[in-house]
């Protein structure tokens, strides 16, 4: 319990399944790739967007089973981008200095502050003292957890480190370690993963990418989305997402065993009780900590203030930079260099999946794909309901071929709101149900920042990550569309759900 | 003086009244020899009042053989100087519906080797590389609407990559700034901009190759993929299970 590193130890396989996928996921990337490189070459497509393409899907097959561990594939990617000449050497080495890297990294140094000073171990104990007398109250402790936080940080990758630790413990309370990861563990981190990324859709300024998405409402679409528009259509959806993967995670996709459904500390419940009561008061150094934490979540939590209060804006990695600083100095800090646990291998992976996710945008090769994907259905011969349907599921599972919300939003809205335009649809009907789906990145753990660093907890597969992002994804699919024809159909976002287009 | 004061308010108003001539359509189509010469036809779709007469900047710097294919009845052109940037075009006396001009010239070097490193020098991209480059500025006070040009490689040829697409693509336009497709089994690059006032400008840098993948990857492939299923086969053996 007093644990907390993030190993960079490959996992092992599993059943025979994995291993039978491990055996045939390096042949099979290899094949993929020489197929779309040798495609005879599609019109509206640059060879370097077919070889960043043949790239990307070599790594996604590796990354997905496996061969490697998955920061060889990244390093591996990376070099093919190079040597297929689908980017420059500068672009790929420049994803390791992106914000996204430096927030990761500087966050562990705070993960490691609460870990060092115990203030993870007294968070958690507190909280299965309160709330984890049965699994399911424990998971559902963590879901309300992520609801508060939500609104309150939108840097996803900061949510994730500031709970990690808190999962890491209590999971292992459970029984669940990365030596011996059973159910248990795997529906606590994946359901925190779906907490972190489908609650950001609770409101607009949840994510930048869903600011963006309002953006181009508003500049291409002539509609103006208000907070309150947006949270009316997205919370309920979210929210009962949420509570519908907190029964069905436990009951059905990764079932608790009974034996695993109270805590598997020796001496139970009343043990860990004493443990709480035996930390006693807050310790100066977990007083610092607090401190230091506090100082760092109100700059997460004020970002729209900054400009006003001090005449620059503080980002979220300066924030933690910050808070880094103060963690780390000498005397009146609370950690030295050699005690924060900084997982190199989860940095060289994200920034392995960037490099990929980047050259798919910048060689057209992500756009080119959508383009066609659209181009080849007439939506204008079915009703607005069957349009919705795929055009939202197409926003929805498009997240499993690019590893940037921001990128998604960008290719993905436009074509949206043009496309609603063309068919005689108001764009709001179209455009606001899909861009409730930007967040909704939960089905890879390249998919997104939290993806990537609670994957490095190795009490997952990438498989058991799949098939719990695409059951996320499906709930959320089902709802949305359940929605159009009812709830937002009443509240005036969508048109009746049979109506076809003018 | 009340008849004056009437007429030089009514001076006044009439500038306002007349609409400032206008190209609303200006598509040039460069179609690329293997040679890297080129053959440019352009068409201008012009609006004005009558007997107006229109500068109209050339999509092209270095341009030969200008020729006019066809133009509207009672339009004027004065054909431009050797090396001239631009020519004049009057609008017919009577013009009711916008006019309409098409003319082409070649391009002597529309289609460069992308880097001509002395031997032994180091290349920075490989040798038979070639880039085209393409800029425009509307030099002259005339507004244009839509402005395109495409540029078809010839046959064999492909497009590696699109260098520079500028200006950048702003959050209203839908499309990119430079567009890949192709007709006929040859590939081609759109480049459009709306609403070029005078001193815009537009540019694309395009890097094309010939269209043929080398062997080596399918060999490294093949060879790295044997080699794993017979080094890693203890993965799957029988006795694991």
């Amino acid at each position: 319990m007093e644990k907390m590193t993030l190993s960079a130890k490959p996992r092992d396989a599993q059943s025979v399944t994995e291993r039978w996928m491990r055996y045939l996921g390096f042949p099979g990337g290899i094949a993929l790739f020489l197929l779309v490189l040798y495609l005879p070459p599609g019109t509206g497509l640059s060879a370097a967007a077919q070889s960043g393409t043949a790239c990307f899907l070599l790594a996604l097959v590796w990354w997905v089973t496996e061969p490697f561990p998955t920061y060889v594939t990244s390093l591996v990617l990376m070099f093919l981008l190079l040597v297929t000449r689908t980017s420059a050497a500068k672009p790929i080495m420049d994803v390791l200095g992106m914000e996204v890297i430096w927030l990761n990294l500087l966050a562990f140094i705070l993960s490691s502050m609460l870990v060092k000073t115990r203030l993870a171990k007294r968070m958690s104990l507190f909280l299965i003292v309160k709330f984890g007398r049965k699994a399911s109250w424990a998971l559902l402790a963590f879901v309300m957890i992520q609801l508060a936080l939500a609104p309150l940080i939108p840097a996803t990758a900061a949510r994730c480190v500031m709970t990690l630790p808190l999962m890491i413990v209590v999971a292992s309370i459970y029984g669940s370690s990365e030596a011996h990861p059973n159910n248990f563990g795997k529906n606590m981190f994946l359901l925190n993963l779906a907490g972190i990324s489908v609650l950001s859709s609770i409101s607009m300024t949840g994510s930048s990418a869903n600011l963006i998405a309002v953006g181009f409402i508003q500049s291409m679409g002539g509609h103006r989305i208000y907070y309150m528009d947006w949270m009316r259509a997205g919370a309920p959806i979210a929210i009962v997402t949420m509570l519908i993967m907190w029964f069905v995670g436990r009951k059905v996709i990764f079932p608790i065993p009974q034996a695993e459904q109270v805590p598997s500390v020796e001496g139970g419940l009343p043990l860990i009780e004493a443990q709480h009561a035996a930390m006693g008061p807050l310790s100066f150094q977990e007083k610092k900590a607090l401190a230091i934490f506090g100082v760092v979540l109100f700059l997460w939590m004020t970002d729209i203030f900054h400009m006003r209060w001090f005449g620059v804006e503080i980002s979220a990695p300066f924030a933690a930079l910050l808070g880094a600083v103060l963690v780390l100095f000498p005397r009146w800090g609370v950690l030295q260099w050699q005690e924060a646990d900084i997982p190199w291998h989860l940095l060289i992976f994200s920034a392995g999946a960037y490099a990929g996710g980047l050259a798919l945008d910048d060689t057209g090769a992500a756009e080119w794909g959508v383009r066609m994907l659209f181009g080849g259905m007439n939506l204008k011969a079915i009703p607005f309901g069957a349009a919705f349907t795929i055009i939202v599921a197409v926003m929805m599972y498009s997240h499993l071929l690019t590893t940037s919300k921001t990128v998604r939003t960008i290719i993905m809205l436009p074509i949206i709101i043009t496309m609603s335009k063309a068919l005689g649809w108001d764009p709001v009907s179209l455009a606001l149900p899909a861009a409730l789906t930007i967040d909704w990145v939960v089905g890879l753990p390249i998919s997104g920042k939290p993806n990537v660093i609670l994957f490095s907890t190795n009490q997952y597969s990438v498989i058991d990550n799949f098939k719990y992002g695409i059951t996320v994804c499906t709930v959320g699919l089902v709802l949305l569309v359940l929605s159009a024809a009812t709830w937002f159909h009443w509240i005036g976002i969508t048109p009746s759900f049979w109506a076809m287009p003018k | 003086m009340k008849t004056a004061r009437t007429f030089s308010i009514l001076l006044l108003l009439v500038p306002g009244l007349v609409r400032a001539a206008e190209i609303s359509q200006y598509t040039t189509s460069l179609s690329v020899a293997p040679d890297g010469t080129g053959h440019a036809a352009c068409t201008l779709v012009i609006a004005g009042g009558s007997s107006e007469t229109v500068e109209v900047p050339l999509s092209h710097g270095a341009w030969t053989n200008f020729r006019v294919a066809e133009a509207s009845d009672g339009l004027r052109l004065e054909p431009p100087q050797a090396n001239s940037g631009a020519f004049r075009v009057t609008l017919p006396a009577a013009a009711t519906a916008p006019s309409r001009l098409t003319f082409d010239f070649d391009v002597p070097q529309a289609f460069v080797k992308a880097e001509n490193a002395a031997p032994g020098a180091k290349l920075t991209i490989p040798a038979e590389s070639r880039t085209l480059r393409y800029a425009f500025v509307n030099t002259q006070v005339t507004l244009i609407r839509d402005f395109r040009v495409l540029v078809t490689l010839p046959e064999g040829y492909r497009f590696q990559a699109i260098r520079e697409q500028l200006p950048r693509q702003t959050k209203s336009e839908v499309e990119p700034r430079v567009r890949l497709g192709g007709e006929g089994g040859r590939q081609n690059a759109l480049l459009r901009l709306a609403n070029l006032r005078q001193g815009d400008d537009t540019s694309m840098v395009l890097e094309a190759l010939p269209d043929r993948r080398s062997l080596l990857w399918l060999v490294a492939g093949v060879a790295l993929a044997g080699l794993y299923l017979v080094g890693f086969r203890d993965l799957v053996a029988r006795n694991k299970e």
